[in-house]
């Protein structure tokens, strides 16, 4: 509120809604690229392939803390029909890639050291997940994840 | 039949020349719009810190309409479109034919200083080319503002902006600091390839010395191609002082050019200028028998869309300067929609005190030949010039009455 106000004030004008996604909704466009130098765009995504969609950054300690449970069920689950891209928000890319030295991720990590597909996702803090298949979000958690979060959903979505 | 075959001796050697040329230096990017292949002479458009080359004039305005559109188009071909003006990984300055290693990533080329640059690059190559949607010409440590990207000496990213540097030194400064400096260029700071035009960057045959008949340089928007110049002319005059011709310049910037020059083949005149007399006497009274000349060029300024090229210099070519030194200012500009520039020229020098106004015009065709028809005050010459990257190879017809050639090489 007091953001608002000072941004009414300064601005003269109101900020821009902060965009709530909730499953169900349509999933926004990804527009970034990946540590290969890959663009992703939403229609780079397979065909009812669930993606599990996760920004982190390497100075997030909530993200080291939930990485060992996330990693087991990406491993546990990766294939034709489920993948995983994280999302890196650190704009120093330097520690990114001595964190990616470390963790040899075996999955897509994406990058948004702009914050600008943070912003499209209207993301605030990390980590923050998303469960998306054909451009529609199933399942978004902000914050911490157990396993049983993450199966619960896996069955909620029936798969 | 002699001047036949020394003729013919000449065009064989500019043949190996070209040859050369064309495998070392020539850009192998093509036209993102059209993808027919393109060359240094090409139009090009800054977009971010890339270099694009376009085929045909027009393609650069549709490319700019939509940038994004053609880039990612041509990440899924083969052929590069695009340069990358900086080493990814020390984040300097260094162009594609200077690099040790060249990469070619998803249609873009980029140049590296060291093997071990290129390899860090490899690991993960995306953690170095994602590129920022704003941009900063105005350095934020010296304040200055660059030109555009290519005349940069770095870049450093920060929270969603690419700053570019003036100069060496800068980096390490803003790196230590970055907030300290970012807040002062607030002002400058704009979307990549958005708000005011990014520059066009044309490789031309400069209309730039009218006092030098035969005389092919290459320029960019921004000067001369190349640190150092070297040219040769020859032309079978009667007259023995314009036969040969060998000129050397270096760029001090790449606006500003000085240089030296020989002319003639006789025996009697001086090697270089009396050590007896006094430089800017003999600058002023010379009638010209120095067998090695000054010369210098000054581009003042590029030509705009509302005004003309103008370049100030000086030489001593015996082609259209039998004695002394000349001096001139020329002035050109491009006829809009054309390849048709034509120019005029005021030249004075030393021998007789003749103030002339030498005139012609350029006519290019395609992207790499350009005709030039100059009258220099009292002849006329034809020039049919061939542009490499950084060497131009010429066929003369001096006075409308003698064959020649010259070539003109960077480095």
């Amino acid at each position: 509120m007091l953001t608002s106000l000072v941004s009414i004030l300064v601005l003269g004008e109101a900020p821009p809604a902060r965009v709530v996604l909730k499953a169900g909704d349509k999933a926004p466009e990804l527009g970034v690229m990946d540590t290969k130098g890959v663009t992703w765009k939403l229609n780079s995504l397979k065909q009812d392939k669930v993606y599990l969609v996760e920004f982190w950054a390497t100075w997030c300690t909530t993200c080291k803390k939930i990485a060992p449970t996330v990693e087991a069920f990406v491993r546990e689950k990766r294939g034709d029909k489920f993948e995983m891209l994280a999302v890196s928000v650190d704009d120093d890319l330097a520690e990114l890639r001595k964190e990616l030295r470390t963790k040899k991720p075996e999955w897509p990590v994406l990058m948004d050291p702009d914050f600008s597909m943070m912003n499209r996702w209207g993301v605030v803090g990390v980590p923050r997940l998303f469960f998306v298949r054909n451009g529609v979000i199933l399942w978004e958690r902000e914050g911490e994840v157990s396993a049983e979060d993450l199966r619960a959903a896996w069955s909620k979505m029936g798969l | 039949m002699k001047k036949f075959t020394l003729l013919s001796l000449a065009l064989l050697a500019l043949s190996a020349v070209s040859f050369a040329d064309t495998t070392k230096t020539d850009p192998e990017t093509v036209c993102p719009v059209m993808g027919n292949p393109t060359s240094a002479s090409s139009i090009s458009v800054f977009y971010g810190s890339l270099l694009v080359r376009f085929c045909c004039d027009g393609c650069d305005d549709e490319f700019l309409a939509s940038p994004t559109t053609f880039l990612e188009k041509a990440a899924e071909g083969k052929a590069p479109v695009a340069d990358f003006l900086f080493d990814p990984v020390s984040h300097a300055r260094l162009e594609i034919a200077d690099a040790a290693e060249v990469i070619t990533l998803r249609g873009i080329r980029y140049p590296f200083a060291s093997k071990e640059n290129a390899e860090a690059f490899r690991e993960f190559p995306g953690t170095y080319i994602a590129m920022p949607g704003k941009e900063s010409l105005k350095c934020p440590v010296m304040k200055n503002t660059v030109e555009n990207p290519a005349q940069a000496s770095g870049y450093a990213d920060y929270n969603g902006v690419r700053y570019y540097f003036c100069c060496a030194g800068c980096d390490a400064m803003f790196k230590a600091e970055p907030a300290k400096y970012v807040a002062e260029v607030a002002s400058a700071i704009r979307p990549v390839g958005g708000g005011k035009a990014p520059a066009k960057q044309t490789h031309a045959m400069a209309p730039t010395c009218a006092g030098c008949a035969g005389e092919a340089r290459l320029m960019t928007g921004d000067g001369l191609a190349a640190k150092w110049m070297f040219g040769y002319r020859y032309v079978g005059t009667p007259e023995v002082a314009p036969r040969h011709r060998f000129t050397l310049d270096y760029a001090v910037t790449p606006r500003l050019t000085f240089g030296i020059e020989r002319s003639g083949s006789d025996s009697r005149t001086h090697p270089v200028i009396p050590a007896s007399e006094n430089f800017f006497d003999w600058l002023r009274t010379s009638d010209g028998d120095a067998l090695v000349m000054p010369r210098a060029t000054w581009f003042a300024s590029p030509q705009g869309k509302n005004h003309p090229s103008v370049v100030f210099g000086m030489a001593s070519d015996r082609l259209s300067t039998p004695h002394g030194q000349a001096f001139f200012v020329t002035f050109a500009k491009t006829v809009p929609g054309s390849s048709v520039t034509p120019f005029v020229s005021v030249k004075t020098n030393t021998y007789e005190g003749k103030t002339v106004a030498p005139f012609g015009v350029n006519f290019g065709f395609g992207n790499d030949h350009v005709l030039q028809v100059i009258n220099d005050g009292d002849y006329t010459h034809w020039l049919f010039t061939r542009m490499f990257d950084k060497t131009a190879v010429s066929l003369l017809y001096a006075k409308t009455q003698y064959w020649g050639f010259s070539v003109s090489m960077g480095f």
